[in-house]
Order: structure tokens, then sequence, then C-alpha cells
């Protein structure tokens, strides 16, 4: 098959490549990026949670650098990435047991509009204080 | 004239050629739903009730005091980062889906218990800085 012929970088390449692509894969390639991200972000929380060991002087400081606006930026785009792929997980979930498969592209619409709209809400609270 | 066996909703859902799901599926399922309500409380738990969004020292430690809150926060921890009894022992949801991930573009079965190999020392290393706290 010519799909085992491409190269490797290509045929990961082809995971994010949405050029002339449906909703689909749209939807496909950002909840593969937004899955990468929340790996990586899990163990980056891991050791930070891991400097409580160190007592308040370490904990503390470190609070007081991530209250600071760049900080809450990476939050709101924390959130943003939670809910894109929460949502869109449940929309697959739904798809694997038959459930709305024929109106998935508005289920992901409608989802991405919730997504967008509980952000809103939070990156206000965030920055709001 | 001879029958196509793909119908238009095999074109359309992809799972529906699937003939029976297996337990790792039910699991992804089941901890996605979980990781999403688990979130969501962790979020209103930490940031947004909590005067600046985030706890210093004291407001941890008699955050994590409450009974209530430390069984979710280790039911969160036990969700996204622990194996489950699932088919395979180190199905979990988040390093389920790198595997996945890897296994779309069809890249060999050889690939599925690479990404494991590579992927394990990770978790591992996930308990291992916990593990102070």
């Amino acid at each position: 098959m010519a799909t085992f012929e491409q190269p490797k970088v290509r045929r990961v390449g082809r995971w994010f490549d949405v050029r002339h692509r449906k909703l689909g894969m749209w939807a496909y390639a950002i909840n593969r990026i937004a899955c990468i991200g929340l790996v990586v972000y899990l163990y980056l929380h891991m050791v930070v949670l891991s400097m409580l060991s160190r007592g308040p002087g370490g904990w503390d400081a470190f609070i007081a650098l991530a209250r600071q606006p760049y900080f809450l930026l990476l939050d709101v785009i924390l959130l943003a990435g939670m809910l894109i792929h929460g949502l869109n997980g449940l929309r697959v979930a739904l798809m694997g047991f038959d459930v709305g498969v024929k109106r998935q592209k508005a289920l992901f619409s409608a989802l991405m509009l919730v997504a967008v709209v509980v952000l809103g809400a939070a990156a206000l609270k965030i920055f709001g204080g | 004239m001879i029958e196509n066996p793909l119908t238009q909703e095999t074109f359309e859902n992809p799972f529906a050629q699937e003939p029976k799901k297996s337990w790792t599926w039910y699991w992804q399922v089941f901890t996605g739903i979980a990781l999403v309500l688990l979130l969501g409380l962790h979020f209103i738990a930490n940031h947004f009730i909590v005067k600046g969004g985030l706890r210093d020292f004291a407001d941890v430690v008699s955050y994590l005091r409450n009974p209530i809150i430390l069984v979710l926060e280790v039911l969160f921890l036990v969700v996204v980062t622990t194996p489950c009894h699932a088919r395979r022992a180190r199905d979990c949801n988040g390093f389920w889906y790198f595997r996945s991930c890897r296994k779309a573009p069809e890249p060999g079965p050889h690939c599925n218990r690479c990404t494991y190999r590579r992927l394990w020392p990770l978790v591992d290393m996930g308990h291992h800085s916990l593990k102070p706290i």
C-alpha cells in the first residue's frame, strides 16, 4: 500500500496536515495537538507540585511568580487545551457508541462553541482575580 | 448486481467497522469522562474560589487536610496516570492516547509495543516526582 511506502516523517506529518481537509480532520488534528500538550503539561505540573516538599519558602516564591500576567496567560492556554480535548473526547466517545454519528460535525461545532464560551468566562475570572 | 458491503454508515463512522469494542475502549471513555468532571472540580477548587487564583503553602496544606478533597485529588491522579485493570495493564487515558496517535497513520504492528516501552518510564517518573508530597 502507498501508505507504507511513504517516508516516516511524511506519515507523521499527515496527522496535522489539514490542508484541503474537512472539519473531521481538523477535529482529529486539534485533538492530538491538545493531547500532546496536556501530557507534557501533566509532567510539568508534577514537577511544580514537588516543590511543595521544599516547604513554604520554595512554594510561596513560585506562587508569587505564577501570579504574573504571562503565567496566567499560560493558565488560559492550558484551560483551552483541556476544554478542546475534553469536549472533543466526549464527541469521539459518543461516536464510538454510535450516537450522533450523522451529526458529528454539528456536534463538534456546538462543543467548540461551548468551549469558547466557558474559556471566555474562565479567562475573565482568571485575570479578574 | 453485487451489493457494496461498505454502506454509507461504514464510510461515515470508522468505529462501525469494529465488531466488538475492547475493554480498553470502555476504560478510555470512562477515564475521559471522569477526567472532564475531576478537572472541572480541580479548577474550581484550586483556581476559581481562591483569592488570587492560586493557593499558598498554608492554603494547600489546609486544602489537602480535607478528606473529600484528598480523595478527589488521588482519584484524579489514579485516573490520569496509573495502570488500569483492563486488557493491558499499562493502559491509561493519557498514554493510551499517545499510542493511538502513533497507530493512526498505520506505522506497523511493532510500533504499539515500542510506544509503551518508551512512555512507561514517564509514568514511573511522574509517580516518583509525587512521592515527596
